[in-house]
């Protein structure tokens, strides 16, 4: 499935486009954590098929996920 | 006797017209007005009852940097006819690249002032309130109170956390701008649109500040000047909108522009007050909650 990253999010990973596999978003979170550990010094929300996500629910094959942080600067 | 009674009735009658022009200047147009706003009077969806509706206004922009700039002079362009402008800090010269309300010769001086004079300059029928202040929990409430719609162009995160905490327990509506280097974000909290509920609020976005995460403002990240200029005028037009009420209001999702890419993506956003447990439960609360921590990594 295609994930979306944001702001500084982007930064550490490299890439605002990454293609993971995963069957619910705790699963995701932890894949990305165990490949980008320096995702955990921030905070993101999880947004599925462009809607933020308030808990764990599971994911399919065309699923979109975004990784949003907030943006501090004005 | 007779003409000293006459001329006493004379007087009374004078100040009350006085007082009666002074409250018709307040809420309708002059000739000068009506000249200079002839663009937006020509719209059918603002017309005279709109731009009355602008000049009647009284929006608060906390923050005179990078988003305010632009918000500012669009917001006193298009006759917003109270404008309080809340910045402590003074003009920089790292400031010039994108906060363009300032010039050269303005380094050093107080952004509110400065601000306050350039945008009066620019329409001289508004009145302006510069606030050299830092907007604090002891002052937050008092600064908002007065005004119908508050403007988030703050550049920290414990800032924007007080803002909305203040606005939710005014119950006013706030338009949210945020930026990082290339990327921008953009969303209307607290907002009750006519015959639906209330919209989500910033802790419904962002429910917990991460103050590690503080430290990514544009001084320490960089940021590519239009950014702000981008940003900071849909701010502003998301206030025209919402005082006209016209169009859709950004409200119930936040907007995510990036601009290498010119793509804009759309988070939808539900109001979820389970997530408001760190907002005070009242005026005095907020007054002495402590939202501003040095400590990195502490959660508040």
């Amino acid at each position: 499935m295609k994930i979306l990253l944001f702001g500084v999010l982007t930064d550490v990973v490299g890439k605002s486009k990454l293609d993971v596999n995963a069957t619910d978003i705790n699963s995701l979170k932890e894949i990305l954590l165990n490949e980008f550990p320096d995702l955990n010094k921030y905070k993101f929300q999880f947004a599925v098929n462009k809607e933020k996500v308030e808990r764990n629910i599971r994911l399919s094959e065309g699923d979109e996920v975004a990784l949003l942080p907030p943006f501090a600067g004005g | 006797m007779k003409s000293h009674s006459y001329r006493l009735l004379q007087a009374d009658k004078n100040s009350r017209i006085g007082v009666i022009d002074l409250i018709i200047s307040a809420i309708m147009l002059n000739k000068e007005e009506i000249t200079r706003y002839s663009k937006q009077l020509l719209l059918s969806e603002i017309g005279k009852a709109g731009q009355e509706k602008l000049k009647r206004s009284r929006v608060l922009v906390v923050g005179a940097g990078g988003l305010g700039c632009p918000a500012l002079q669009y917001l006193a362009a298009a006759g917003v006819g109270t404008i309080g402008i809340t910045d402590f800090d003074v003009v920089d010269e790292t400031n010039l690249q994108r906060q363009l309300l300032y010039s050269s010769e303005d380094v050093n001086r107080s952004k509110a002032m400065v601000a306050t004079e350039k945008i009066l300059t620019l329409n001289p029928f508004i009145q302006v309130v510069p606030i050299n202040l830092k907007f604090e929990s002891e002052n937050a409430i008092e600064l908002i109170s007065g005004y119908d719609i508050v403007l988030d162009c703050t550049d920290n995160f414990e800032t924007r956390y007080l803002l909305n905490d203040a606005c939710v327990l005014l119950d006013k509506p706030f338009v949210y701008g945020g930026i990082y280097k290339f990327e921008g974000q953009l969303s209307v909290f607290n907002y009750k649109e006519e015959g639906r509920n209330k919209g989500p609020t910033y802790r419904c976005a962002f429910p917990e500040m991460h103050s590690g995460q503080a430290l990514l403002n544009c001084s320490l990240t960089g940021v590519i000047g239009t950014l702000p200029g981008i940003i900071g005028t849909l701010q502003a037009n998301e206030v025209i909108k919402m005082i006209t009420g016209i169009g859709e209001v950004c409200s119930g999702k936040i907007l995510v522009l990036n601009t290498l890419t010119l793509s804009f993506a759309e988070i939808k956003i539900n109001r979820n007050e389970n997530l408001w447990c760190d907002i005070p439960k009242s005026i005095e609360e907020l007054k002495t909650k402590i939202y501003f921590l040095s400590s990195p990594g502490v959660l508040i």
